[in-house]
């Protein structure tokens, strides 16, 4: 529980970190390292730590007071989606934990034995 | 069991080469997608990154508050205030530094509106925008604003062009702080697409094209198709050069004829460089020429076209069925005129593809003016209210600007310095536009890279472009410039347009001079490097009246004169700042509707297509002192709304009723309302702007209602609505709707026949050529005649078995008017309101749904002061109403003026939209229910703090 609270830990402050330093493309790298341990419970966590870590900095711009669900909205018009917030909130998480699902099996299919398998 | 083993160790290998594969291509495609983006789909890692991504747009749909900003550039600190609606008030030290300020200002809150503009300007749309703006581009760099632009530049000199340097300072000092800290507008996050740095020649672009929405027309090309169509004889009828009806025009004269001021032919080529005539020949030198010259005599012709615009309508009246006249390219040949109109059906569809509202579409705008007696308290008052595409974010940003030397307050347009609409500390200013024939078009003779001109042939100058295209291959666009200016049709019979928007004007220096002037004499001078477009620009003072035009305004008044404006004279009295007259009277008004109105020689017909040979190039402009204007009218009132400025006599040709001039029937209401209400306030303009009244409607009900025999139920009740309608087009009236319905209906059933035995192409321009409400030369007819030809021709149709009369046809169609609303809308007629079958919208400018205002229901026509334009969904309409009062100054405030410059002058405003273009803002659409409710906010006297937000700029 303690490794999985730990991993989850540092999926977010990783993510939501490099987030706001721009580096959009880090929760895939994580779930490169994450294919690449063995234990099948990593990956789930690592998805759900990056989602929450993008999830953060959206919830401190609403916290600043800033007008992110209109943001979303307008941001989901402009892409030509359905101009609700939720759309573009989920969009914006979805692409967080695709990166890290292909990244996991991109680190599995190419590396499948560099670890033993344990539960 | 081994072979089992060694399938199953196979299947397992290529399991796991499949799922390498698999994990491989996925892993490219998603990262490929997201860090690079595919076709117009952009890069959405950067794009929806939460913590740099579009998302940081969040922070400019903040409320503002309070800070300090550091700008560099400014030597001294600037205090912008805010109201709590968004009003900025721009105080500064220095006109450098205020116009430095209104730049970073208007970036701060329309960068990307600002870039959208410029880039539609300078062809360089389908960069954002994708292969969709391709057609917007190609247009754009074709006609040329972008090469007009620089050749203006090349001459703007003195304090316009120190005004475009410091605005562009501002604009970039403000890039250059969303560049460093990330928090672009969400357009230029989404597409991946940054904007370049701000330069003054952006801000002359963005001026063209709002030349071009008020300028840019087409109706030589649509009264081509219709010639061929209709023949002469019915073309010529149908759309006149003088309106069949009365245009209550503002200048009644008596009217100048004087030489025409000369201009080179090639004043709007667009050539790069600005090419003057000579430099045009010296560089495009002869080429021998297989075929004799063009006649030389012909060139050489004096007078313009028709000599008056009464002689135009003879000219082309009494044609035999072609239209003749020496340089008509129509008169020439058959063939060579059914080239022409191939080309010119070709060139509308090519244009019909642009966006709503990029060229000239409607009539626009209303401005009032009214003085002494006719005002309560004596004084001067303006109103105005430009019809305009009405967007969000709007055209316009709220601004009032204060430096020393330099106080203005109104409407001002982000991207360009200066305001454009509202008044300074003595002056108050509107315009409307002035809707003359700006647009030539010239047939030309070409031989490979040649065109013949003045007896020889010229190289034409080739322009070459590369067009980037967002998610697609950049174009190539090579564009081909003769004399009278760029080729616009890409096969067949090439067609140049001569357009006066390609000028080089200094329209910026006027504006400047124009925020500036005191008086009216000033205010003339500031216009006279006004080109285009062609606007009237409305005045009002608060200036002593001169004696002269209190005494004549006294014996009009005396007199009753029915006329709406007869002027006292067309000069305004050299020095209007002079002395207070005995009388006290104080406040004068004003309207100078500055532009260029080119002039062809005598026999040409303008409103075709003309010979590109020589024979018809333009010969000069109307001399700038005959020029439609009026002064301190005896009636104390001039109304502009767009109609024919001038009556009959006027002896130099402007344009024909299918040049956009409004019917007038605005412009009679407004006299007619205003002459009723007087003495007049604040709020009797304000009544009137927002009036829904139909004055067509007034005129042709009683007409109807006596021509109804009505045989149903549901016609008799129809009919009962109408008798008892007060003309309201009124969101909530049922009379409103049915009487719409049956004028569309009556234009139908008249006009249609001939339109389907011509096959007129429709659909190349349904604005120019589709029968209907709003194709104001027919609406005229119909009016003309049904009130005093009622037996016209027309009537009969091209089979001569139509209706008897205007009565038998009006009948007709308002049976089918009530049939049809019955089963469309079902109930009874009196559950047929307006609202449900029209109503107004506001898209956002990026065309996303969803960032709109509407549709709502609404009231309105494009009849009604309050105007509603383009279809039963109106898009366009009052973009900005403001009215100024300049009472009589109060003794403490005079004292003052003498010191300080400070005045009485009070102004109210209002536009549909918000001062940010952030949707998320709440200065997004702020102020649009307070525009629909017939409300306005105080305009902030320039130089006034407001006590709500304020920043500081600091270099």
């Amino acid at each position: 529980m303690v490794k999985r609270s730990l991993l989850f830990a540092c999926v977010v402050a990783a993510t939501a970190l490099t987030a706001w330093a721009g580096l959009w493309f880090v929760p895939f790298v994580i779930g490169v390292a994450v294919g690449l341990l063995s234990w099948r419970w990593v990956v789930p966590v690592a998805v759900a730590g990056a989602v929450v870590g993008w999830a953060l900095p959206l919830w401190i711009l609403a916290l600043r007071g800033q007008p992110t669900g209109a943001t979303a909205r307008v941001i989901a018009a402009l892409a030509g989606l359905p101009p609700h917030a939720f759309v573009t909130v989920v969009v914006t998480l979805l692409l967080a934990l695709l990166q890290v699902l292909a990244g996991a099996w991109l680190a599995r299919a190419l590396v499948p034995y560099a670890w033993p398998r344990r539960t | 069991m081994y072979a089992r083993e060694r399938r199953g160790r196979r299947n397992r290998r290529v399991r796991r080469i499949a799922s390498a594969v698999g994990a491989v291509v996925v892993s490219v495609a998603l990262l490929g997608v997201m860090g690079f983006g595919y076709g117009t789909i952009p890069a959405l890692g950067p794009a929806l990154d939460p913590g740099r991504g579009a998302w940081t747009s969040a922070s400019s749909g903040d409320p503002v508050s309070s800070r300090t900003l550091r700008v560099p550039g400014l030597s001294r600190p600037v205090t912008v205030s805010f109201t709590s609606d968004g009003i900025a008030s721009i105080n500064a030290a220095s006109d450098h530094d205020m116009f430095l300020a209104l730049g970073y200002v208007h970036a701060k809150f329309r960068l990307a509106q600002m870039d959208a503009e410029r880039r539609l300007g300078e062809g360089r749309l389908a960069q954002l925008a994708g292969p969709s703006g391709l057609v917007s581009d190609k247009f754009e760099l074709r006609l040329g604003l972008l090469r007009t632009a620089r050749n203006e530049w090349a001459r703007t000199s003195g304090q316009a062009r120190k005004a475009l340097i410091a605005y562009a300072k501002g604009v970039n000092d403000d890039i250059a702080q969303v560049r460093a800290n990330g928090d672009w507008p969400a357009l230029f996050t989404l597409t991946g697409t940054y904007p370049r740095p701000w330069t003054p020649v952006d801000s002359i672009v963005i001026q063209g094209v709002l030349t071009q929405e008020l300028d840019y027309t087409t109706s030589p090309l649509d009264e081509a198709l219709l010639k061929r169509s209709l023949g002469a004889r019915n073309t010529t009828s149908w759309f006149p050069a003088l309106p069949a009806n009365e245009s209550s025009p503002y200048d009644t004269g008596p009217y100048k004829k004087e030489p025409l001021t000369p201009v080179p032919p090639n004043v709007a080529s667009s050539a790069p460089g600005g090419a003057s005539l000579t430099a045009a020949t010296t560089h495009a030198s002869p080429v021998a020429s297989p075929t004799s010259p063009a006649s030389p005599s012909t060139f050489t012709s004096t007078g313009e076209a028709g000599g008056s615009q009464g002689a135009g309508v003879a000219d082309g009246g009494e044609g035999t069925g072609e239209a003749g006249g020496a340089g008509g390219v129509a008169t020439t040949r058959s063939g060579k005129s059914d080239a022409v109109a191939e080309a010119a059906g070709q060139l509308l569809a090519q244009l019909g593809q642009l966006p709503t509202g990029q060229i000239h579409e409607y009539p626009d705008s209303n401005a009032w003016a009214a003085n002494g007696p006719a005002v309560a308290g004596g004084g001067a008052l303006l109103g105005g209210d430009p019809h305009l595409p009405q967007t969000l974010p709007s055209v316009w940003y709220e601004a009032a600007l204060s430096a020393p030397g330099y106080q203005a307050a109104g409407a001002t347009v982000p991207g360009v310095p200066g305001v454009l609409l509202g008044h300074n500390s003595h002056i108050a200013w509107s315009l409307t536009d002035t809707q003359n024939e700006a647009t030539l078009y010239y047939a030309e003779r070409i031989r490979g890279d040649s065109y013949f001109w003045r007896g020889s042939w010229r190289p034409m100058t080739a322009v070459h472009y590369t067009i980037p295209v967002r998610g697609g291959a950049a174009a190539r666009l090579t564009v081909d410039i003769t004399a009278h200016g760029p080729i616009m049709t890409q096969a067949g019979q090439k067609m140049a347009v001569d357009w006066m928007g390609n000028v080089p004007s200094n329209d910026l220096a006027a504006l400047i001079r124009i925020n500036q002037a005191k008086n009216f004499g000033q205010f003339k001078a500031a216009l006279a490097g006004w080109r285009a477009p062609t606007q009237n620009f409305t005045y009002a003072d608060d200036n002593p009246v001169p004696a002269s035009s209190a005494s004549a305004s006294a014996s009009a008044s005396s007199s009753a004169s029915a006329s709406p404006s007869a002027s006292a004279s067309p000069s305004a009295p050299a020095s209007p700042s002079a002395p207070a007259s005995p009388s006290g009277q104080v406040g004068n008004i004003g309207v100078y509707a500055a532009g260029y109105y080119p002039q062809v020689p005598k026999g040409c017909k303008p409103w075709l297509p003309m010979s590109g040979t020589g024979s018809c190039d333009i010969k000069g402009v109307i001399p700038y002192n005959a020029i439609p204007q009026a002064y301190d009218p005896p009636s104390h009132l001039i109304v502009t709304a767009n109609q024919r400025p001038v009556s009959a006599s006027y002896p130099y040709y402007i344009g024909t009723s299918a040049d956009f001039f409004d019917p007038g029937y605005r412009a009679g209401y407004a006299y007619q309302s205003l002459r009723a209400g007087e003495p007049l306030s604040a709020s009797s303009i304000a009544a009137l702007q927002t009036s829904v009244t139909d004055s067509l409607a007034s005129q042709m009900v009683p007409k109807l209602v006596a021509s109804l025999h009505a045989a149903t139920p549901g016609e008799r009740a129809a009919a009962a609505l109408l008798c008892s309608w007060n003309y309201s087009m009124g969101a909530g009236s049922a009379a409103a709707t049915i009487w719409w319905t049956f004028w569309d209906d009556y234009l139908s059933k008249v006009f249609s026949p001939w339109w389907k035995a011509g096959h007129v192409p429709v659909g190349k321009d349904p604005v120019g050529l589709a029968v209907g409400a709003g194709q104001v030369p027919l609406d005229e007819d119909l009016q003309a005649w049904t009130t005093s030809d009622p037996s016209n021709r027309a009537f009969r149709g091209p089979s001569g078995h139509g209706y008897a009369n205007a009565s038998a046809a009006m009948a007709a169609a308002f049976r089918e008017a009530v049939s049809h609303l019955a089963s469309s809308q079902g109930g009874p007629p009196s559950s047929w309101t307006w609202g449900k079958v029209h109503s107004r919208e506001f898209p956002s400018v990026t065309g996303t749904a969803g960032l709109g205002y509407g549709p709502r229901a609404s009231g309105g026509d494009p009849f009604t002061e309050d105007a509603a334009d383009g279809g039963m969904t109106a898009t366009a309409g009052p973009s900005w109403r403001m009215i100024v009062s300049l009472p009589r100054p109060s003794s403490t405030s005079s004292a003052q003026a003498s010191s300080a410059d400070k005045s009485d002058i009070s102004a109210i405003g209002v536009y549909p939209g918000g001062q940010s273009e952030n949707p998320a803002s709440p200065w997004y659409a702020n102020l649009v229910p307070l525009w629909w409710n017939g409300k306005y906010l105080p305009v902030p006297a320039p130089g006034s703090v407001d006590d709500g937000v304020k920043w500081t700029l600091d270099g």
